[in-house]
């Protein structure tokens, strides 16, 4: 509905068949007003400009508007009133003339939607006769006196305050003091409107239905004096905005206050403040409110910066013995931004404040009344400027908090803040508010990109949009400013997570060491587990810290820390922290009611991804991890050595004899496996020695077992062939092959699990390795396992092979290893 | 690394040795009755949990064993506890059913299960 001139910008305020008016506009200021009424054969042409009505005119339209002839007729009407651009309203008004028809189809298909969507949902006549209409339930804003609605191109803003009204009260006139709103509906052209709210009044802005609620303001006998002025309200209906009038100037305004009354070492501080200030005249378009909260030595000024950015901020509120009741019902009727001072708010009750940071979190109040218990909800979100001479200590509050360290200054203005002081800074900011909310808009969006940039997400996003969307407003350099300032501040801020961080370091450490041991290369990592509980991890924390510490066990103080961490960290302490992270999903109750956690690696990444927890070079999120200790090669068989063609087809051919793994070439017999075995029967086998014993067993089985049979089989011979014999050296080595967990029930104990764990690992890895289709070369190929696996890798090999899962030959010197079909 | 041209083995080879290793690292230390109760699985894929827990008592030697083995393979997330049933896991499924794919004479996912059985 809108034509955009290089200068003259025209506005279409009505169109019908018969009739169209018109608005010219030269940037954001009218310059004339016009009305073009369609007759029988012609268009009658009457317009108003400067102050001063145009000559009508007339143009044929017996076919179709004459446009030639509107032109002439603009740029005529125009330099007789003696106004310079004649030309360029000529072009405008004719284009829009030109497409009168379009415009008038648009207006009329607005009119349907518009009465469509008014249309009630519900309606009936009820038993007492009364019409009852149901329009809508949700998507209505509920308010006192402020609101912003954004909805598609069109924006709305309102604004209130309290002022002397005039009412007829049974036929004579009262005057009383009574809230006002203003709403300004910036879409296709300027709405403004106008309200006493001596009861609760609905008006539609932007298409959605606002309530301004009257009986909140009632409850509250006070008058606040940093609400707008009533001049500059009824300014804004007028929709006279001069040019001078900006977001920059304001904040110039803003920034010479604070220069003249506070002193901060940190130049970048003065645009955080300013920045804020602008911020609370737009609080209401974002769903979170940082809070500004300054710390310093009693005497360093923070009451007087507090009062300075309170007095020149919208609805600037100072608390004095306020209690949680009156805060919240305050906050819910005027959304102040208040001033929290120590010497007047108890620390307790500033911490309820703080809980009003997000749009939405409500407090509910029973109150009694004539007809029983009645249950209301107060909003205390609204922008809160805190001064105590501690920082913050709650995480909550610090999160939420920019926090401002004051040192003691010479500022070249002492004279106490007051709310009169600051009264062109208020005036001027309330009129932007209403009249360039677009401007918001737009920063805001910029602001945006700019923390896309930068990579700034979550709670610290939450935090700087708001202040940063400010900053644009201001300028350029307030933008670098702000930006250098929250780069440096979410560097140094104590980290929210810390008992979180050194929980994860020692489930990391876990997850290096499962994967140290396991090769992940082939394999998922998704699937990869670490098994522990919370004391385990007590274990981990403990000794780390004391590593970090720089405490050896023979250092006096060493066990005297040990058991103030151990007490510090005990593991219901560490379990919390488990359940805090989501890890509690992954718990279970063992045998003897101990608490098991069994952690699957992805969503440990998950989890650290979520707490700004930073895993080591390699560790990626999402799927393709590659393990710490993983080599550079991308696949562990490139650095394989495969058979030559001559030795390929040699292995397929012929030529290809029995197994001979190196391990069975030893010269011992089968006797001296039988001592061996013996041995074993009767010792308590432990540590290292069990896995030698074990492999001992296995070696002297295969000798006895193989070694002659090597020499007589035929070619196409294959370990499974043998082991599928009858012979009772086969029963030997079958026994020996299959029977680690014979031997590890018998003998073992616990190491026994031990060790029929790693024998299953190495067949794993063994699979995986061979997964890629290839022979392997067996010494290469038990070469890959890693150090703790290379050792089974025989027995592996074997168990596989009984199996029938791989084949394994030798040709010529060479062993080789594959799949088996 | 040189490639050994014409030695690629066909698709079931691959994914029948990542399946039985994955299974092996799954069920790594698992003790024998684990295992039976593991091969148990594969060969029913899903079975009441009655019935799973007689057939087990019959090859394990009681009830509690066979409960014990079921509840330990479930903590390995190789089998899941369903309404009255026990069933492989839902990786371990997938697996068979690429498995079976991948046979010339596979009618379902129970007869790759079945094979499978035999390897571990």
């Amino acid at each position: 509905m809108t034509e955009i001139l290089p200068r003259f910008n025209v506005r279409v305020v009505k169109a019908t068949s018969n009739e169209l008016k018109l608005l010219v506009y030269e940037g954001e200021q009218i310059k004339a007003s016009m009305v073009a009424k369609r007759m029988r054969t012609k268009v009658k042409l009457a317009g108003f400009a400067e102050g001063k009505p145009l000559q009508i005119g007339y143009c044929d339209a017996r076919t179709e508007v004459d446009i030639e002839c509107v032109k002439l007729w603009t740029v005529h009407a125009w330099e007789e009133a003696g106004l310079p651009g004649g030309e360029g309203v000529g072009e405008a008004v004719a284009e829009v003339l030109k497409n009168w028809e379009h415009y008038a189809l648009i207006e009329e298909a607005k009119r349907l939607y518009e009465e469509a969507k008014s249309r009630p949902l519900l309606e009936k006549v009820d038993e007492e006769g009364r019409v009852v209409k149901v329009y809508a339930t949700d998507g209505i804003e509920r308010t006192t006196l402020g609101v912003i609605i954004v909805s598609g191109d069109c924006a709305a803003v309102s604004e209130g305050t309290l002022a002397e009204v005039e009412i007829e009260e049974e036929g004579e006139p009262v005057r009383r003091v009574k809230p006002i709103i203003v709403a300004v509906e910036h879409s296709s052209n300027v709405k403004t409107v106008w309200e006493v709210l001596d009861r609760d009044v609905a008006i539609t802005l932007c298409g959605r239905p606002v309530v301004f609620r009257a009986g909140k303001l009632r409850e509250i006998d006070a008058i606040i004096p940093t609400l707008a002025h009533i001049e500059t309200l009824s300014e804004v209906l007028g929709g006279k905005i001069g040019d001078d009038e900006t977001w920059a100037k304001a904040s110039m305004l803003v920034l010479g206050e604070l220069r003249r009354r506070i002193w901060f070492r940190d130049e970048r501080v003065y645009y955080i403040l300013a920045s804020f200030v602008l911020f609370t005249y737009f609080w209401d378009l974002f769903a979170t409110t940082p809070y500004i909260w300054f710390t310093g030595a009693p005497g360093s000024g923070k009451t007087h910066a507090n009062l300075t950015v309170t007095f020149m901020s919208r609805h600037g509120l100072p608390l004095v013995e306020a209690t949680k009741a009156s805060i919240f019902r305050i906050a819910d009727a005027f959304k102040p931004t208040l001033a929290v001072d120590e010497s007047a708010v108890p620390r307790d009750v500033a911490l309820v404040l703080a809980a009003g940071y997000k749009r939405g979190t409500l407090v509910p109040r029973a109150e009694p009344t004539k007809s029983g218990i009645r249950l209301s909800f107060f909003d205390p979100h609204s922008p809160k400027v805190f001064s105590y001479i501690d920082p913050p200590d709650d995480l909550f509050v610090l999160d939420r908090s920019i926090v401002i360290t004051m040192v003691k200054g010479e500022p070249p203005y002492i004279e106490t803040p007051d709310p009169s002081q600051f009264t062109h800074v208020r005036e001027l900011l309330y009129k932007i508010r209403m009249l360039k909310i677009r401007d918001v808009i737009e920063a805001s969006k910029i602001a945006s990109r700019i923390l896309d940039e930068k990579g700034v997400r979550g709670r610290p996003r939450e935090l700087w949009h708001p202040l940063l969307a400010a900053a644009v407003l201001i300028g350029q350099e307030a933008v670098e400013k702000v930006v250098s300032f929250m780069a440096d501040y979410l560097e140094t801020r104590t980290l929210p997570y810390e008992e979180e961080h050194v929980v994860l370091a020692a489930m990391e450490e876990m997850f290096e060491e499962e994967l140290g041991r396991q090769r992940l290369e082939v394999l998922d990592p998704e699937r990869v587990t670490i098994t522990f509980k919370a004391s385990d991890l007590t274990v981990r924390i403990v000794k780390r810290q004391l590593e970090e510490l720089g405490l050896e066990p023979e250092d006096k103080l060493y066990e005297e820390k040990k058991r103030e961490l151990m007490k510090h960290w005990d593991p219901r302490k560490v379990g919390k922290i488990l359940h805090r992270l989501g890890l509690e999903r992954y718990k279970s109750k063992g045998a003897k009611g101990a608490r098991t956690y069994t952690v699957p690696l992805h969503a440990f990444i998950d989890v650290a991804r979520r707490y700004s927890y930073e895993l080591p070079d390699g560790w990626r999120f999402g799927g393709g991890l590659t393990p710490p200790n993983a080599t550079k090669a991308t696949h562990p068989l490139e650095s394989i050595t495969t058979p030559s063609q001559a030795t390929i087809a040699e292995a397929q051919e012929g030529g290809v004899r029995p197994l001979k793994l190196p391990l069975l070439s030893s010269g011992l017999t089968h006797p001296e496996y039988a001592k061996e075995k013996a041995d074993l029967s009767t010792k308590q086998l432990t540590g290292e020695a069990s896995t030698e014993h074990v492999r001992g067993v296995l070696d002297h089985s295969e000798r006895g077992g193989v070694s002659g049979v090597n020499a007589t089989q035929p070619a196409q011979d294959d370990v499974v062939g043998r082991h599928q014999g009858t012979s009772p050296d086969h029963r030997v080595a079958l026994e020996a092959l299959g029977g680690v967990r014979g031997v590890e029930k018998r003998h073992l104990g616990v190491r026994g699990a031990d060790v029929r764990a790693l024998v299953d690992d190495a067949k794993a890895v063994i699979l995986e390795l061979l997964a890629s289709g290839y022979k392997l070369l067996l010494s290469e190929l038990c070469e890959q396992l890693n150090p703790k696996l290379k050792g089974y890798c025989d027995v592996a090999l074997r168990e596989l092979a009984e199996k029938g899962l791989v084949e394994v030959k030798t040709v010529g010197d060479e062993t080789w290893v594959w799949l088996k079909d | 690394m040189g490639v050994a041209e014409g030695l690629a083995v066909p698709e079931r080879l691959k994914v029948k040795a990542i399946l039985v290793s994955r299974l092996f690292r799954a069920c790594s230390g698992c003790s024998e009755d684990e295992l039976q109760a593991l091969r148990y699985m594969l060969a029913e894929v899903s079975v009441g949990d009655l019935v799973a827990v007689k057939d087990l008592a019959e090859r394990l030697g009681s009830r509690d064993k066979a409960r014990v083995a079921l509840r330990s393979l479930i903590a390995r997330g190789l089998v899941e506890e369903g309404r009255d049933s026990y069933s492989l896991a839902k990786w371990v499924r997938e697996l068979l059913a690429r498995l079976c794919e991948s046979m010339t004479k596979c009618q379902d996912i129970i007869e790759a299960g079945r094979a499978v059985s035999k390897w571990i």
